[in-house]
């Protein structure tokens, strides 16, 4: 039973030709991508030439989930779209969870690749065998609340679930994202836009059945498990009780909840209101889930006559960047902008972003009321919020400005506009601080596809005690060195960037859930990893090779991105870190450059990057069994 | 008694624990806690009762997400 790997199913739809097919990716390749990103990067990749349009009919985009998918265990539900990113101009991916995952699964598919673009507006229909690509102009232009109505209506069922673009990737919004039970997205990268591009309005599943584990025993033991784990762990019982905004009040209290377009890290005037424990005590109608999760984190708040429950409720994410960074005191115009971004198909991260760097510009005279369509824009006005992303989402005056994303946007208005955008690689940073985490802020700066909070382990909890589980977690993948504050920055910690950057990569690569499964607080660490992947699916496997397997993802992402003219010179943190912040317990406070350099170039020696240019090098690339890339 | 607490000085009655402390001081997230300068270890934190003139440090921890 062991040591087999199995084969991934493919689905390939050509919307030039109108034509589907089924393709058989063999076990012995699919284990070297097995899922996810690395699934998506591989068949994006192979038949894609540097220099391509992002929006042009020559990119490749991808629907993923791993081999992993549908087994019935918390965290397991997650889809990885993967296609070249117009905002950052690099490979691009994006995660999100919900049902939507395993029903892909369930349908026999591990990877849909869409290819090409329709000549008009159309939806893609699976059901098991039954493939059907169907018109969609009647829901072009729709809001994805009324559009998913809208395909049931035409399917004549409600056994489906939906992924699908709003106005936002229909108008080619740089940051548009894609949405799933109108509530979940695939946010960053701006994969609602190149989804858009291909005329395709959404992909649809039947509801199936879920994959049985190969070792039920085994299986049960670690599932069964889940209660006792989540009674006994703090942190991720919290993070279901008070969702991911449970921690703002306390980054607020440190003087590191990004404010006033991160000009300062606190938000006295505000926190309290936007925290995860007021949206619990005020106005959360329910707790909701993704398929087979007992964590429950997500938000569903209603506040009657203005945000429906039917699109969810704000993360921290959204919060902050509606909230602190635009000065936003309002809860209720904080989770209204959550809804319309929901509505529209907008990534909150850089839709939020975007906006708060717009109301710096404006404070500062750069713009004014004649560039704005007359709307005021200073920091705390948060009615200004669903007006300007509807204009964004339907590219309207001067939302069509801010449709490009900060970076972009600022470049129209020269260099002291972009002095005040906060982003890597175009891509908007979210709300931990690199002040604060000076290891997240590496690999803000390196992380192939911009800056990402997702994409390795956070300084703090290398603080905990060396017998806490955090820590017991972390020494599994060789982390031994605790620290008396986050702040600091030297070589172990440059290496603890480099491997949960690796272990978070593998992540994205399974499809787990970032918050059941991880290398420290998280409710599964990695010798249950190992575990899964064994009784699960019969994957005789060990933390040695699953860290490859994310280490490979980060090399290929890379790889392209070098064919693409990237090099250091794009893994810059913006020039705000390294100003002195304003006010509050941080006043003063900076990120020190010269440490900062110095670990990024231990980080690429680390990673076999070349110092020069940063890039993967050959022998990297080999190690790898990336030889094919060079 | 008097100890200091996070760089500030407090008035705290004798046999007050850490336990108590922190939710006097309303810490609701994981903590790390140095005693005069030495971790206590996850296992000592909930009976610790604090000595006078004892140096606290407390540090949130604050994750991902
Ligand atoms: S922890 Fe939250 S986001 Fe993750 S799978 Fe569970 S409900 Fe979904």
């Amino acid at each position: 039973m062991y040591n087999k790997f199995p084969n991934g199913n493919i689905l390939n739809v050509d919307l030039n030709e109108g034509k589907v097919s089924k393709e058989v990716l063999p076990g012995e390749i699919y284990r070297l991508y097995p899922g996810g990103s690395s699934l998506g990067l591989y068949l994006a990749m192979r038949d894609m030439k540097p220099g391509i349009d992002p929006l042009g009919v020559e990119n490749n985009l991808v629907f993923s989930v791993s081999a992993l998918t549908g087994l019935p265990i918390s965290g397991i539900s997650r889809v990885n779209v993967t296609a070249k990113s117009p905002l950052t101009g690099g490979m691009g991916d994006s995660q999100a969870g919900g049902f939507f995952p395993v029903h892909i699964k369930a349908n026999g598919l591990d990877a849909i690749v869409v290819k090409g673009k329709a000549d008009k507006p159309l939806y893609i229909f699976i059901d098991g065998e039954d493939v059907q690509l169907r018109d969609a102009s009647s829901l072009w232009g729709k809001v994805t609340g009324e559009a998913e109505k809208l395909i049931r209506e035409d399917l004549g069922r409600d056994d489906v679930e939906i992924a699908q673009i709003g106005p936002g990737g229909e108008n080619l919004v740089n940051y548009a994202c894609i949405i799933n039970m109108c509530n979940r997205a695939n946010g960053r990268n701006g994969m609602g836009a190149v989804m858009g591009s291909k005329n395709l309005k959404a992909i649809v599943v039947a509801k199936g059945k879920s994959q049985k584990p190969v070792d039920s025993d085994g299986f049960f033991r670690l599932s069964k498990s889940v209660m006792q784990r989540l009674e006994e762990n703090g942190s991720v019982a919290g993070l279901g009780k008070y969702g991911t905004d449970g921690d703002l009040e306390g980054f607020n209290e440190e003087g590191f909840l990004p404010t006033n377009n991160w000009t300062t890290g606190y938000f006295p005037e505000g926190a309290k209101n936007i925290t995860g424990e007021t949206m619990y005590e005020t106005i959360l109608k329910e707790r909701d889930t993704c398929y087979s999760c007992a964590v429950r984190c997500k938000r569903v708040v209603e506040v009657p006559g203005m945000v429906d429950p039917l699109y969810g409720g704000p993360e921290y994410e959204t919060t902050a960047t509606f909230g602190s960074y635009c000065g936003v005191t309002s809860l209720e115009y904080v989770s209204l902008a959550n809804q319309m971004c929901n509505m529209y198909g907008l990534d909150t991260i850089s839709c939020g972003a975007t906006i708060a760097f717009a109301m710096e510009a404006y404070e500062k005279g750069l713009i004014d009321k004649t560039v704005t369509d007359g709307i005021d824009l200073r920091f705390g006005n948060g009615e200004a919020l669903p007006v300007l992303i509807e204009k964004i989402a339907n590219k309207e005056g001067f939302g069509k400005l801010l449709a490009l994303g900060s970076y972009r946007y600022a470049q129209t208005l020269g260099e002291e506009a972009v002095d005040l955008t906060v982003t890597v690689k175009k891509q908007e940073l979210p709300a931990h601080m690199p002040q604060y985490k000076p290891a997240v802020g590496l690999v803000y700066a390196v992380n192939p596809f911009g800056a990402d909070h997702q994409s390795s382990e956070h300084d703090p909890f290398l603080v905990m005690p060396e017998d806490s589980m955090e820590r017991r977690r972390l020494a599994q993948l060789g982390i031994q060195k605790g620290y008396e504050d986050p702040f600091t920055m030297d070589d172990d910690k440059v290496r603890f960037a480099w491997d949960t950057q690796k272990y978070f990569s593998t992540l994205d690569t399974l499809c787990l859930c970032q918050f059941v499964w991880g290398p420290s607080w998280e409710l599964y660490g990695p010798d249950e990893m190992v575990e899964l992947c064994k009784t699960g699916i019969g994957w005789e496997t060990s933390l040695y090779e699953l860290m490859q397997v994310g280490e490979r993802r980060i090399n290929m992402m890379r790889a392209f991105n070098a064919k693409e003219g990237f090099t250091k010179e794009d893994d810059l943190l913006p020039k705000k870190i390294f100003t002195p912040l304003k006010g509050g317990p941080t006043d003063g406070v900076v990120l020190d450059k010269e440490s900062h350099e110095y670990a990024k170039g231990l980080y690429y020696d680390l990673a076999g990057w070349d110092r020069d240019n940063g890039n993967p090098t050959e022998s990297t690339l080999k190690k790898l069994s990336l030889q094919w890339m060079l | 008694m008097e100890v200091i607490c996070n760089n500030k000085t407090m008035e705290i009655e004798v046999k007050t624990t850490l336990s108590d402390l922190l939710r006097i001081l309303g810490y609701r997230n994981t903590v790390a806690v140095f005693i005069n300068g030495k971790q206590l270890l996850t296992s000592q934190i909930e009976g610790y009762v604090i000595h006078e003139k004892d140096n606290i440090k407390i540090i949130r921890i604050l994750g991902g997400g």
